[in-house]
């Protein structure tokens, strides 16, 4: 550690102050920082997407846990950019084993709810101190230091409301019409996911600004204890002074050189001579007289006069048993004030504990009860209907194992048997078996025929298209218009439909 | 000739006469093709129609057309807040030379009727109008007379200036078969509207020498019964009652269509089929004819109203909604 390469003014800091300094460094470096965060932490929330949907909540609980995991990497960016070291990203990860080695358990574990985290993270990831020695240093460097608790806390509300924000201003912006249909359906399976970036995001943005200002109090901390800006002035005083004997003794040799060479030309010095004592008594007389030192003036000033003795007695029996009461509940009040001296770190240290737990708890609860909710919520306009969900298919049995193998072949038997309106239902069913299941095509349970023609003319070939227009139309009219089909008729719609769609399995 | 073929040649020239009916109007009508085709509809149907839509967009030239074009008579009443029900009915009156009392029928004693801005007179008076449109006939003074066939009401309704109207009733709305909106035309619309009118024309009256009359009263009825006799099949009839009964389900609808929708939406779906030259009813003149024929029968909650809901966003979303009939 070389103080004079270090990057701010060494001073004695309020922790307000320091925090302050630390934003600074931290907007300073932001995207650096930003980037380091993400790349340690967004494999966390990436990895989730890939697990069941019920998980998220949960996950996202476990991306917040994980955040003493994300910000080592960026404390020792900033410990190294404090004196100059600008690393590249490449070079912190590949440390990682040093950088989070004494850090992540305990950050992990129980120190992971402490509030004073961001001030801990340098005891022991840049001093290396653990156990007893790291206990004793935290003692020490904590001792009158309150800035962490409040700068977690700051963080912590300032976290929740960007999250919340970020999904609110994600919901106000998706246009109310993708609020219908198939569109809200998405949306809604999709919600945790957008709770869960919403949270990444935020975190990201708190995480460096925690980091920088964390470690500025710790920075701020031995500042004061280890005298570092005394140390840094006393350096360079000595640099200065050092300097100017150079040059003095520089100034000395010259003025030898030059009396050495100037020696059988000059005339040997000789001393003033003193005057004599009467001469010297009338001079300083002379001296004294002049207005610089012979003047006088007097100033007038108020000064506080201490009240008389026994003057308290004036009220008499009375005045004597106020001063006892007053006397006796000072003591009282001394005696309370001690006592809650004695108790009152600890009880609020446990109230913040207790309230930091219920509030994550009570996060975590709202995230995983969130889409139960948004449910309940009676925002249930563009839902569709009341209670309805969503239609399988549009009730005919179009999968292909309701449909015959060979659908030719069977259409011709219903055919021989005189049943014209079943052979083209089932030319009509197993044409639209293959375009759903042979080929993908997304048709509605609300289109209609003439519907479901056009779609096929978007997304298939002419001769499918033409075929299952002429299919269409011929089951239009025996569906609806009750006309039956010609035998001549139904045998070139097979021929057709034999040539367009048989061929390819459904 | 059988009757399957006398069928079928009716359904041709039904077919076809809707068709001349829509080439006629279009002759002084430029543009407004969907709403052209509505109206037509509405008069093979039997139905009446409520024209939404701002002033000067040709709502009374467009009936005036069409009357011309069916052959038919034509009255236009301007409703306004001092307008009385014997305005629109007639009344009694005292003939001196005679000495006896006569009945003066009133301008709803024709083919078709335009009440301009039928939310301007009160509900006295819109009432009197409805009931005629209901139940084809007016009592004056004790006495019946029947209207004459077809009889089709073409109101009008201004969306903009609401100050001191009478809005419709939903009683009284659900009694027209459609609700249609005249919008602007296009730029090439307009341009060619306005070439049109101003060429060598004087002052504002409309000409309607180029339409001619294409059909007579007679045939027009001969229209409306061979659309009644269409085919419909029972899972026509079935979707038709599923989407009127799905607007009574959908959320954010305070108040769906009643059993008036599905009869209205039926009908209107047969004089589409006839139309498009069908002699039966498909899914899809159901679904053509729906927003115009439900669209002034839905109540959406407030909070809608807010956000910018209107009915037709409710029915297209119904209607990708509901299954459509696989017979």
């Amino acid at each position: 550690m070389d103080l004079d390469r270090i990057a701010i003014a060494l001073r004695p800091r309020s922790p307000w102050e320091a925090m302050d300094l630390g934003f600074a460094l931290a907007r300073r470096s932001f995207r650096t920082l930003w980037l380091l965060w993400l790349v340690t932490a967004l494999p966390v929330p990436v990895a989730l997407l890939f697990l069941p949907g019920w998980f998220m909540p949960w996950g996202l609980l476990l991306t917040w846990w994980l955040k003493p995991l994300y910000e080592p990497f960026l404390l020792y960016w900033l410990s190294r950019s404090l004196f100059g070291e600008t690393l590249p990203v490449s070079v912190v990860l590949r440390r990682w084993r040093r950088i989070a080695g004494t850090w992540l358990l305990p950050g992990l574990t129980w120190r992971r709810f402490h509030p004073d985290r961001s001030f801990l993270m340098p005891v022991f990831l840049l001093e290396g101190l653990t156990g007893a020695a790291g206990k004793k240093r935290i003692q020490v460097l904590g001792k009158g230091q309150g800035g962490a608790m409040w700068l977690t806390g700051l963080c912590f509300a300032v976290e929740m409301v960007l999250a919340l924000s970020g999904f609110v201003l994600v919901q106000v912006f998706i246009p109310n019409e993708l609020r219908w249909g198939a569109a809200a359906d998405f949306l809604q399976r999709t919600g945790s996911i957008q709770v869960l970036a919403a949270a990444v995001l935020a975190m990201s943005l708190v995480g460096p600004l925690y980091v920088a200002a964390g470690f500025m109090l710790y920075i701020s901390r031995r500042v004061d204890l280890e005298g570092w800006d005394i140390e840094l002035g006393f350096r360079r005083m000595a640099r200065r002074l050092a300097e100017r004997r150079r040059r003095n003794l520089e100034r000395i040799a010259a003025l030898v050189l030059l009396a050495c060479l100037c020696g059988p030309w000059c005339s040997p010095l000789r001393a003033a001579p003193l005057p004599e004592p009467e001469q010297a008594r009338v001079l300083v007389q002379e001296i004294l007289a002049d207005k610089t030192f012979g003047h006088r003036e007097t100033r007038y000033t108020w000064q506080r006069i201490a009240k008389e003795p026994g003057n308290d007695t004036a009220m008499g029996w009375l005045g004597t048993l106020l001063s006892m009461l007053g006397r006796a509940t000072r003591s009282v009040y001394q005696a309370l004030g001690a006592l809650l001296r004695l108790w009152i770190g600890p009880l609020a240290v446990f109230c913040k504990m207790a309230l930091l737990l219920a509030a994550g708890a009570l996060l975590a609860w709202g995230l995983a009860r969130y889409q139960g909710l948004r449910r309940r919520l009676p925002m249930g306009r563009g839902r569709g209907k009341k209670g309805a969900g969503p239609k399988v298919l549009f009730g005919m049995a179009v999968t292909p194992e309701s449909l015959p193998g060979d659908i030719a072949a069977a259409c011709r038997r219903l055919l021989d048997q005189d049943r014209p309106r079943q052979a083209l239902a089932l030319l009509y069913r197993a044409s639209l078996s293959r375009l759903v299941h042979g080929h993908g095509l997304d048709i509605p349970a609300s289109a209609t025929e003439a519907e479901c023609v056009r779609l096929v003319q978007r997304h298939r070939g002419r001769d499918q298209s033409d075929c299952f227009r002429l299919l269409t139309r011929v089951w239009l009219q025996t569906a609806y218009g009750h006309e039956r089909p010609s035998r001549r008729e139904l045998e070139q719609l097979i021929a057709a439909w034999s040539a367009g769609f048989a061929g390819e399995g459904a | 000739m059988n009757r399957e073929q006398t069928v079928t040649e009716g359904i041709a020239q039904g077919a076809a006469a809707g068709q001349r009916l829509e080439a006629e109007i279009a002759r002084v009508m430029v543009g407004q093709r969907q709403v052209v085709r509505e109206i037509v509809t509405a008069l093979i149907a039997g139905g009446h129609v409520l024209v939404e839509g701002v002033p000067g967009l040709g709502k009374t030239l467009l009936v005036r057309a069409l009357a011309r074009a069916a052959g038919s008579r034509f009255n236009r009443i301007q409703f306004t807040p001092d307008l009385m029900p014997a305005d629109i009915t007639g009344h009694f009156m005292f003939e001196r030379e005679n000495k006896r009392f006569v009945v003066r029928k009133g301008p709803v004693f024709c083919h078709f009727l335009l009440a301009d801005e039928i939310n301007r007179a009160p509900a006295k008076t819109q009432s009197a109008l409805l009931e005629a449109m209901q139940e084809q006939q007016v009592t004056i003074e004790g006495r019946t007379f029947p209207l004459e066939r077809p009889f089709l009401v073409m109101a009008t309704q201004n969306p903009v200036e609401q100050e001191g109207t009478y809005p419709l009733p939903q009683a009284q709305t659900d009694r027209f078969m459609f609700k249609v909106f005249i919008t602007y035309p296009g730029e090439e619309e307009e341009l060619h509207i306005t070439r049109r009118v101003t060429h060598q024309a004087v002052g504002d009256a409309l000409d309607l020498e180029a339409v001619r009359p294409v059909l007579t009263p007679d045939q027009v009825i001969s229209l409306q019964e061979t659309a009644a006799g269409l085919v419909v099949d029972d899972q026509i009839t079935a979707y038709v009652v599923r989407i009127v009964r799905a607007t009574r389900e959908w959320n954010g609808v305070v108040m769906g269509a009643g059993p008036r929708g599905s009869i209205g939406l039926l009908r209107a779906a047969r004089a589409m089929a006839l139309l498009e030259g069908r002699g039966f009813v498909i899914p899809d003149d159901v679904k053509q004819v729906a927003p115009a024929v439900l669209r002034h029968r839905l109540i959406l909650a407030a909070d809608l109203h807010i956000e910018g809901y209107t009915p037709d966003h409710v029915l297209s979303e119904l209607l990708a909604s509901v299954d459509a009939p696989r017979t």
